[in-house]
């Protein structure tokens, strides 16, 4: 049977309709995401790629610049 | 070719009629937009959580031409999040944000994070505007595919107008699915 709700996970076979479900789909499933985001401690622009569950509550992963990760 | 073989084509053409008669309002692009006043302060305030968003007319044929018609390199993606005080709500027919704030802060700019899961049809953009003046009754936005004033709008929704005043900051966050 196919994914036929509004959030799709094709490759964990999970879909659903609201954006509460699918945050807490992304809290309990190892995904991998990638993009660009702003590093939370000092705002410098970071290209990442994380693997692993989104505990934070949003969907997409907190990132730290190198500069900062290394203090 | 074979007798069957034909059929099959016959099929295939059946299969298509039918999938485009099954799309309703530009539902397989579907957005969602939380946006927060001082998230993260004693006095923040929530606008608008999780609001389904519109899809314009003109980001549905952007899209459309990025998938299927362009024969040369394609556009950018449409991550530049825009904002206005204006009060006339969203509309599909809708190709640029009326009276888009320009400055002090709001201005248009690139979406700080821009996040997509693998295997998943999920996309994450968010800025965290800043108000470097007074702002009032600020109360939608859009998303467009570039940063200077112009462009294509895609993506617009209103939420609770709100006043900012300088220092003030709004979270604007878009979690859009495609498929």
């Amino acid at each position: 049977m196919g994914l036929d709700k509004t959030f799709k996970d094709y490759e964990n076979n999970f879909s659903c309709d609201t954006l509460e479900q699918w945050v807490d789909h992304l809290g309990k499933t190892e995904l991998t995401y990638t993009g660009n985001s702003a590093c939370v401690t000092c705002g410098e622009n970071v290209k990442f790629e994380w693997t692993g569950k989104l505990k934070n509550g949003k969907t997409y992963p907190n990132v730290l610049c190198e500069g900062c990760k290394s203090q | 070719m074979s007798c069957d073989e034909h059929v099959a084509q016959n099929d295939s053409t059946t299969v298509e009629s039918s999938f485009g008669s099954s799309i309703k309002d530009n539902s397989v692009v579907k957005g969602f937009v939380t946006i927060i006043k001082n998230e993260g302060r004693e006095n923040e305030q929530v606008l608008c959580r999780n609001k389904p968003n519109l899809l314009t007319n003109g980001g549905r044929d952007y899209a459309i031409a990025q998938f299927y018609t362009n024969t040369s390199a394609g556009g950018v993606g449409c991550n530049f999040i825009a904002l206005t005080s204006d009060s006339t709500g969203a509309d599909a027919t809708d190709t640029t944000l009326p009276s888009e704030i320009t400055g002090t802060g709001l201005e248009r700019a690139l979406a700080t994070t821009i996040s997509h899961s693998s295997g998943t049809n999920s996309t994450t953009l968010n800025k965290i505007f800043t108000a470097s003046g007074t702002h009032t009754a600020v109360q939608m936005s859009g998303t467009f595919n570039q940063l200077a004033v112009g462009g294509t709008l895609a993506h617009m929704s209103i939420f609770t107008p709100v006043t900012l005043a300088s220092s003030d900051t709004l979270s604007v966050s878009w979690t859009l699915t495609l498929g």
